[in-house]
């Protein structure tokens, strides 16, 4: 065995690796002047962000983790991105259900509600330009009950139904135009 | 009368001396077939441990290895390094492992037994995924102990073949340990490569004694008695690369593929042998030598494929590997019979493995099963004499029993254990060898 039998599958592995994450990984974000949530329709917006998560980006959590739903601590080992500063997880709540659940997946921080009624603090999640994603909204519910952090006033969830959107649209539309 | 007996385990250079040592004594020396050698070689190749991959980690262990497809963590490094790219937090990783290794071999119909256990390293290992803002970019350190060299064998027993009686003692001691750098990344939502260059690294001492006698009636000045101690310690060093691709094309389903190119393992070191003839009514001789060794050894093309499930609350994952033993070589020939047969063969390994996350809870049990045949076609009797060869036949495959937990506390620390039961017997009409071990590997994960 000689280190030039080495070489040759090296090099193609390498050129391959290098040049294709410029193809789909991407670790900067790409150039966008204005970017408000109804530009997120965009196409060049949809190839990267969820369709009603603007401010997240394509790390499917539960994808390649067990099949379910709820995974609760094991959700925060696998899933949620270290570089992430925020932590913000939805629960979907059962319908009928008032209040939606949130948990923050922080260790040592207690469940929490999304109007910070019971559990532990809730914290205004960060901003888009220095953590390129924030929220991770890991379901939708269909009661189209969204609910916001008053305390933050701040985005923090998003439903997919319409009145939901409906709701955050109308709130991110008055932050508007945060992210570049 | 008297034919060369040589030891098995640095057989070219103790070829060389013992035949020049009773050449220089007047015996008459009838040299060995090429193919003798080149089984001594074989012989050794499994000897030292290069035949067979350890499975690192308590988890990947606890599944029986069955990882290419499945692996979602550091050690994916190992297995197959696209899956690093399913790392979303720092992985930091430490594990040590505890085994027992049993041989029971019946020479020439009389019984021995050895055993012995070893308590070392088996990981330490670090993955970083980079910030992004789709897809994923991983790079990956660590230090794995992928194979080991622990081995003692005893034959003892009346060689009817050379009409002595022998006694054939190695005891060896070592690892490989395995200084790993790669990375994974996302091609595609759906798709992840990786690639993980490797240097093996490690220290191999092997005591070789062996000593035989002829009954009487002898003539005066005949050896009566030959004992060989030989004392040897090398460095081993080698390089290789692992190449290795996921597929995710539904989120319950995965597959993935890992090549592994020839790993190239050079051992360098010295031996101290002495040797004593006891003649009948004559003088006896002492000989004292020291001589070098150096030997590359190339282990095949690996090929490995997987596929796993993903169910609630269960993960089910099935391997195959595929190595062409035949191509294996030692100082750049390989290795075959008087007849230019392989003495190696082609491999394909299976390794089924499943993890249940206990629901409610922070605990998951695993099980598993590995079908790994040995490479090596071949059983040598009389390691003495390197001599007494024919093809084995496989009594019970080399399988795998494996069974683990983990549990994961605060978030952020799993802790896992896994046990693993490994049997095998060869045997050919002179000699049976039967091979079991248990292992306990025992891994803390922490992630950032």
């Amino acid at each position: 065995m000689t280190a030039r039998r080495l070489c040759r599958p090296l090099l193609i592995v390498l050129t391959t690796t290098l040049a294709a994450p410029a193809c789909y990984t991407l670790i900067k974000h790409p150039r966008v002047n204005t970017a408000v949530y109804e530009e997120v329709q965009d196409s060049r917006c949809t190839s990267c962000h969820y369709e009603d998560e603007v401010w997240g980006f394509h790390h499917p959590p539960a994808q390649r983790f067990y099949a379910g739903e709820d995974y609760g601590d094991w959700a925060f080992y696998y899933a949620v991105p270290w570089w992430y500063d925020s932590y913000w997880y939805f629960v979907p709540s059962e319908p009928g259900t008032p209040l939606q659940h949130v948990r923050d997946l922080r260790p040592g921080v207690e469940k929490g509600t999304i109007d910070g009624t019971t559990g532990g603090p809730i914290g205004p999640p960060p901003d888009v330009k220095s953590t390129g994603g924030s929220i991770r909204a890991k379901d939708t519910n269909d009661s189209g009950k969204a609910k916001t952090d008053e305390k933050s006033d701040e985005r923090t969830v998003r439903p997919k139904s319409d009145k939901g959107k409906d709701e955050a649209k109308q709130k991110d539309g008055d932050k508007g135009k945060k992210e570049s | 009368m008297l034919v060369s007996r040589q030891a098995s385990l640095w057989s070219a250079c103790l070829t060389l001396f013992v035949s020049a040592a009773l050449i220089g004594t007047g015996s008459i020396l009838f040299p060995s077939p090429a193919s003798a050698q080149d089984i001594n070689d074989a012989v050794t190749f499994e000897d030292l441990g290069f035949t067979q991959r350890l499975a690192v980690g308590a988890r990947p262990a606890g599944m029986a290895g069955a990882y290419v497809a499945a692996g979602d963590d550091v050690y994916s490094l190992i297995y197959n390094p696209a899956g690093l790219a399913r790392i979303r937090r720092i992985d930091l990783s430490v594990g040590f492992q505890y085994a027992t290794n049993d041989v029971k071999n019946v020479f020439y119909g009389t019984s021995s037994e050895t055993g012995f256990s070893s308590t070392t390293l088996d990981a330490v290992a670090i993955a970083y995924p980079i910030p992004t803002y789709r897809g994923s970019l991983v790079v990956a350190g660590g230090v794995w102990r992928v194979m080991s060299s622990q081995f003692d064998i005893l034959n003892r027993g009346f060689n009817t073949d050379t009409g002595t009686f022998d006694d054939y003692l190695l005891q060896q001691s070592g690892s490989v340990y395995s200084y790993n750098l790669g990375f994974g990344v996302d091609l595609a939502p759906e798709l992840s490569v990786g690639m993980n260059g490797f240097i093996l690294d490690g220290t191999i001492n092997a005591l070789t004694q062996f000593s035989y006698r002829y009954p009487p009636p002898l003539q005066d000045g005949e050896i009566e008695t030959a004992t060989l101690i030989d004392d040897a310690e090398v460095d081993l060093d080698g390089y290789g690369l692992t190449l290795g691709l996921q597929y995710h094309p539904h989120h319950l389903l995965h597959f993935g593929l890992a090549v592994t190119m020839p790993t190239s393992i050079d051992l360098q070191g010295n031996a101290l042998t002495e040797e004593a003839w006891y003649r009948f009514n004559a003088a006896d001789e002492f000989a004292v030598d020291q001589f070098v060794v150096e030997d590359d050894y190339t282990i095949p093309f690996r090929v490995d494929a997987g596929v796993s499930f993903t169910l609630p609350q269960l993960l089910l994952s099935l391997d195959a590997g595929y190595s062409d033993w035949t191509q294996a070589e030692v100082n750049n020939v390989r290795l075959k019979d008087e007849n230019l047969n392989a003495v190696f063969r082609e491999v394909i390994d299976i390794r089924i493995g499943g993890e249940y996350l206990v629901p409610g809870t922070p605990l998951r049990l695993r099980a598993g099963y590995a079908l790994t045949p040995y490479a090596l076609d071949d059983l040598q009797a009389d390691r003495i004499e390197g001599n007494a060869i024919q093809k084995a036949k496989v009594d019970t495959e080399r399988q795998t029993l494996a069974a683990g937990l983990g549990v994961l506390l605060n978030r952020v620390l799993t802790i896992d254990a896994s046990f693993e039961y490994q049997t095998g017997k060869r045997s050919i009409a002179t000699l049976a060898d039967e091979r079991t071990s248990q292992r306990v590997v025992l891994t803390g994960s922490y992630r950032f």
